[in-house]
């Protein structure tokens, strides 16, 4: 029966035990869907579900909107057009990335509040006291805008890469046809580009349901933050689960509509030949304003929030030397590289097993492997938890020693619960790069007598060195990032930049927690732009 | 003179050596006229810088007695009326023929669109398949849809940049044939751009061969192909 | 091959670096989860250490989260001690079974009655007030006085407080709860959101710039907040404190509501001696000194003296409930914040 099922290699078992693993935790969360309903519950269905409901739509629906105007416009306009700096803007535009949403807010909100930079000089030198409305930041609308501004580069990203793929004689066409340069956009260039900028929003909003840092820092009542409410402050693990449960039910119903709206279309094209788009140069007016609207939006998503950090950095400099940074910063890099070294083997097995043989089974690989990015940081560190502690309990039984907490007060959990989460990133890349190579290759070295693990090595791999790094690298950023999991599961006095960054924030030590924010911004720098020259090279 | 390039220098980047210099081109109305060479002699740049997808250092361009380009015009594509179908046919993949077709027509109203488009169609043979898309469509249904799609604006010149370079030989013959027919049928001023010399013979009135930017050779097809004047003409004109 | 190579590197690097985190010193330690991150509490466990030689093992994070982690691992909890900025809190934590009961004469000469537990499962080691804080150019203090009062048009449009989502206006709801009963609080919290200036946004420090910057006039804030703005290195918070004048409420009938940070012995600690003898160290006076200056909390060791800052805002009389209360009325707080929607 095993051989039917395709069962006969190494590759395919290992998925198979991968596969089973990472969905252990999310089994038990569904299973506790069907615990009893506390009063508490009852409370929250009828106070608070709708705030919660309400708000998360506001938020998904309005940063998405945004994110796709501003990350396709000037995707498209770096493409096209040649500008003052527009070839900094390619990979400079992808820069706020390398900023945490949850790290944008709470600079902004002392860059903009009373006592920050902007209002002490209007008071200090034109005795100006503005209606304190005008810098508010933090409501929906705000919190709308730092997803943006820091998330919009998903959906650049991949419409960048999109249509510098696409062949010229499109907009050349079109031209011979009599039709404007806006004109072609709406009608042709858009229409599209749909699956890419469509593939880039659900990044984006799935980031947004994730949050935990921004919507706690201003206050709004989202699944995120009443799920860390009623798991740790009620103590009602129940209520938690049940609203873990609404979240992923909201995540499938965006991850549904995004594949509806990608339509069943497929928009490939109908040969080969592609000429690139030759940058029409710009002059005058037209020049300036578009480099002025790139240059604003990268100000916003990270020039400013850099410079003000440096500032604060410098007021705080003497607090800081006796803040153990090093150990921080070692932990944040290890755990981080060690981290996407694993997810990058996993997605390896499992994508490469898919690509192999395709049947019912490995169908849904694909699916399971994904759906842990749309599962919230808490509660896949639940779900963690609960397994890990299991597990301790079962090795006990065996070893029969009384050991403390083998597993689960080790790096190993955290590890894992990153697997759960950033194995469909890992997995997005390692799958293009083997839709990329193809499986000819792999199919002539089978014949010629190799198996699959050799051939993986000795044909494979080398080809997909470009896919692999740029998985690596697009992991690391994220486990870099990564806030509520870490702060959940994180062992023994191991802190990441990430979660002491957030809580010198939360505890009002906005200066201090500046300088670890710093640092991690500019590692993330480091590796979006190894990421961006990766891409480069790789063309 | 219908279409009239005179003086023309052009290169792509600054620092490069210029493709064409002094180039100079006649048409008369309603000519076919077919330029053969091998690649980078600059004939596909001709006819970017006629649709106005490109800009000459130096020259002039006139179509149809309107000037389209020179020191100081320049008519952007959009406005030149100059049909052209690529290399590639870049068929918008996301519409149906039909949609392909209507596209540079959309200023009429929705009766006479489609009424346009079904008489290009009937022209072309497509009508069968005017609610395909692209990627359903063979090799040479495509391309009928991309000249189909450029004549229907009813264009002052139709430009054909390789258009039969990647279909197979007994594809080339019959749509050659039918091309022909079209072109006489509406008569409509024609360059095919081409290294095949077959293309010439079946469809051109006047021939000219190209290399490095500079005209080798130009006639009539029969009497260049039997008699070439230089080594490359000759290669070519095998 | 080389891959290979490469591989088993990374995976010896693995297997190193969790080793580290596995392997429990063999030396003397203690370790403790708590959630304040305040640099004096390292300053003085660095001193613990010089004195003792017991190493102490610092887990930070959010009280609700450290006392979760408490209670999953169960028997097998690495914590031996648990500290928290909430009385509440520590209630709860011993409510789950989580803490013991410890019979100490040193902390009990240290930590007063009423601040520690009735039966003695946790101790506090420093006190705050949540008090009303107020702008010195639009507020007459004479205008002021209950907790009560605040619920007075008066005040209509003047009040700004932080969210209730916050720990520490649901332990002040769970005092209301405790001493006026649950329909006054509910009346209380109504009328309080009646007359907020704002919907709840900010932490309470922002509250008091909101003072200073004219959206409100008064605030709720706890007053250790109100030392550190005094003392920033921002000199606009400076200049914004300069403004505010602070005032503790129901003076004349049921007390202001204070709060503590407290400690509890954890039930399974592993190291439960060199456990007791920080608990010890941190509610001597040494301790209680650098807690009291440095951080603007009010020392419990009755043989130390507040700060000046604090001396020159005079006594007060507190609430004189039992602490623990907050912690048994926070769940009905909660509730009753949601029913009248004081976000």
């Amino acid at each position: 029966m095993f051989k039917k099922i395709g069962f006969t290699n190494k590759w395919s078992v290992i998925s198979f035990f991968l596969i089973i693993l990472i969905l252990m935790p999310s089994v038990f969360i569904l299973i506790g869907f069907f615990n009893p309903i506390s009063d508490t519950w009852l409370h929250i269905r009828r106070y608070l579900l709708k705030d919660y409901i309400y708000n998360s739509v506001i938020l998904v629906f309005f940063t998405g909107l945004f994110s796709i105007i501003i990350g396709v416009s000037l995707a498209w306009f770096v493409n096209a057009y040649d500008f003052k700096y527009s070839n900094f803007f390619k990979w400079g535009l992808i820069l706020p990335l390398a900023v945490p949403p949850y790290i944008g807010s709470y600079t902004y909100v002392g860059l903009l509040n009373y006592t920050g930079v902007i209002q002490t000089f209007l008071r200090n030198n034109f005795e100006l006291v503005l209606n304190q409305s005008y810098f508010n930041i933090m409501s929906l609308s705000g919190a709308i805008f730092i997803y943006t501004i820091f998330l919009y580069p998903y959906v650049f990203l991949i419409t960048h890469a999109f249509l510098q793929k696409q062949s010229a004689s499109l907009v050349e066409v079109s031209k011979t046809l009599g039709k404007s340069p806006i004109s072609i956009f709406f009608r042709i260039i858009l229409p599209i580009s749909r699956g890419a900028y469509v593939a880039g929003t659900t990044l984006v909003v799935l980031e947004v349901l994730n949050d935990y840092g921004v919507v706690k820092y201003f206050g709004i009542s989202t699944f995120s933050t009443s799920i860390f409410q009623t798991w740790f402050s009620l103590g009602d693990i129940n209520s938690a689960i049940r609203l873990s449960v609404y979240l992923m039910a909201f995540v499938i119903i965006v991850l549904f509509l995004e594949k509806l709206s990608r339509g069943g279309k497929q928009y490939s094209y109908s040969n080969t030949k592609i000429k690139p788009l030759k940058a029409k140069k710009l002059t005058g007016w037209k020049n300036w304003s578009m480099f002025i609207y790139a240059f604003t939006v990268i100000s916003l998503g990270f020039i400013i929030p850099v410079l003000q950090l440096i500032y604060w950095s410098i007021i705080s400099y003497g607090k800081i030397l006796n803040m153990n940074i090093i150990q921080t910063v070692l932990n944040s890099i290890g755990v981080s590289l060690v981290g996407s070294f694993i997810i990058l083997v996993a997605a390896v097995i499992i994508a490469n097993t898919v690509r192999i043989k395709k049947n019912i089974l490995t169908k849904n690989y694909a699916r399971i492997a994904v759906l842990g990015y749309s599962i919230p940081g808490a509660v896949i560190a639940v779900g963690v938890m609960i397994f890990f502690l299991k597990m301790d309990n079962f090795i006990q039984l065996i070893s029969g020693q009384n050991n403390m907490l083998l597993l689960s007060s080790s790096i190993f959990m955290l590890i894992f619960a990153y697997l759960i989460r950033f194995l469909a990133i890992g997995y997005n890349s390692v799958e293009s790069g083997f839709n990329k190579i193809g499986t000819d290759f792999h199919e002539a070295s089978r014949t010629l007598g190799n198996g699959i693990t050799k051939t993986f090595f000795k044909v494979d791999l080398p080809m997909m060195k470009p896919a692999l790094m740029s998985g690596f690298l697009l992991v690391s950023i994220e486990i870099l990032k990564e806030l509520p999991l870490t702060l959940i599961l994180r062992p023994f006095n191991f802190n990441t930049l990430a979660t002491r960054a957030f809580e010198y924030a939360n505890d009002e030590m906005i200066h201090e927690s500046a300088i670890l924010s710093l640092i991690l911004i500019f590692i993330s720098v480091i590796l979006v732009y190894s990421l961006t020259y990766i891409k480069k090279k790789g063309r | 003179m219908f279409v009239n390039m005179t003086d023309i220098d052009f290169c792509y980047d600054k620092n490069n050596e210029n493709i064409l210099e002094d180039f100079e081109l006649n048409i008369d109305k309603g000519q076919t006229l077919s330029i053969l060479g091998e690649s980078g002699s600059g004939k596909s740049t001709i006819l970017r810088l006629l649709a106005g997808l490109e800009r000459q250092k130096k020259g002039q361009i006139v179509i149809g007695n309107k000037i389209m380009n020179n020191e100081n015009t320049f008519v952007s594509p959009e406005n030149r009326e100059v049909g052209m179908v690529f290399q590639d046919y870049a068929l918008f993949p996301h519409m149906t023929v039909f949609e392909n077709i209507s596209f540079g027509i959309s200023n009429l109203s929705k009766k006479q669109r489609k009424q346009k488009v079904l008489e290009t169609l009937t022209l072309v043979d497509l009508v069968d398949h005017k609610s395909k898309y692209p990627h359903q469509l063979s090799g040479g249904q495509q391309q009928r849809t991309a000249l189909a799609r450029a004549i229907v604006t009813e264009p002052q010149i139709l430009l054909l940049d390789e258009p039969f370079s990647n279909l197979d030989t007994n594809l080339k013959n019959n749509i050659r044939e039918s091309l022909k027919e079209i072109i006489n049928v509406i008569g409509i001023t024609t360059i095919i751009v081409s290294h095949d010399k077959l293309d010439a013979l079946k469809l051109a009135d006047q021939l000219i061969v190209l290399k490095e930017g500079k005209i080798k050779q130009k006639g009539i097809p029969e009497q260049l192909i039997s008699k070439p004047n230089t080594g490359y003409a000759e290669s070519i004109l095998a | 091959m080389r891959f290979l190579n490469k591989g088993s590197i990374l995976l010896i690097v693995i297997l190193v670096f969790s080793f580290t985190t596995l392997i429990m010193g063999a030396e003397e330690e203690v370790n403790l989860y708590t959630n304040r991150h305040y640099d004096t509490d390292k300053l003085l466990l660095d001193k613990f250490e010089e004195k003792t030689n017991i190493k102490v093992n610092v887990l930070k994070g959010g009280s609700d989260e450290l006392i979760e982690k408490i209670d999953r691992e169960g028997e097998d909890t690495s914590a031996d001690l648990l500290i928290t900025a909430d009385a509440g809190r520590l209630h709860r934590a011993k409510n789950k079974g989580l803490l013991q009961q410890i019979e100490n004469d040193t902390l009990f000469n240290n930590v007063p009655e009423n601040l520690r537990d009735t039966e003695n499962y946790w101790f506090g080691l420093t006190v705050r007030g949540r008090v009303i804080v107020y702008s010195k150019d639009r507020v007459d203090p004479s205008e002021l006085s209950t907790y009560g009062d605040l619920t007075d048009d008066k005040w209509e449009n003047r009040i700004l407080v932080r969210s209730s989502s916050n720990i520490y206006n649901q332990s002040l709801l769970a005092s209301f709860i405790e001493i006026h009963g649950e329909e006054w609080a509910t009346e209380w919290a109504a009328g309080v959101v009646d007359n907020m200036a704002r919907k709840p946004q900010g932490n309470d420090r922002a509250q008091a710039t909101a003072i200073a910057s004219g959206v409100g006039d008064i605030a709720i804030m706890n007053t250790y907040y109100l030392g550190k703005m005094l003392n920033s290195s921002n000199p606009e918070e400076v200049k914004v404190a300069k403004q505010l004048e602070i005032f503790f409420p129901s003076q004349e009938t049921t007390g202001t509501h204070i709060n503590v940070s407290g400690i509890g012995l954890t039930k399974h600690a592993k190291n439960k001696e060199n456990a007791i003898k920080l608990m010890e160290y941190l509610s001597s006076v040494e301790a209680q000194e650098m807690f009291a200056k440095a951080n603007y909390e009010y020392p419990v060791n009755p043989n130390v003296e507040p700060s000046n800052l604090l001396s020159s805002w005079g006594e007060f009389k507190p609430q004189s409930i039992n602490l623990s209360k907050l912690g048994e009325y926070n769940k009905k707080a909660y509730m009753i914040f949601n029913r009248v929607g004081w976000k």
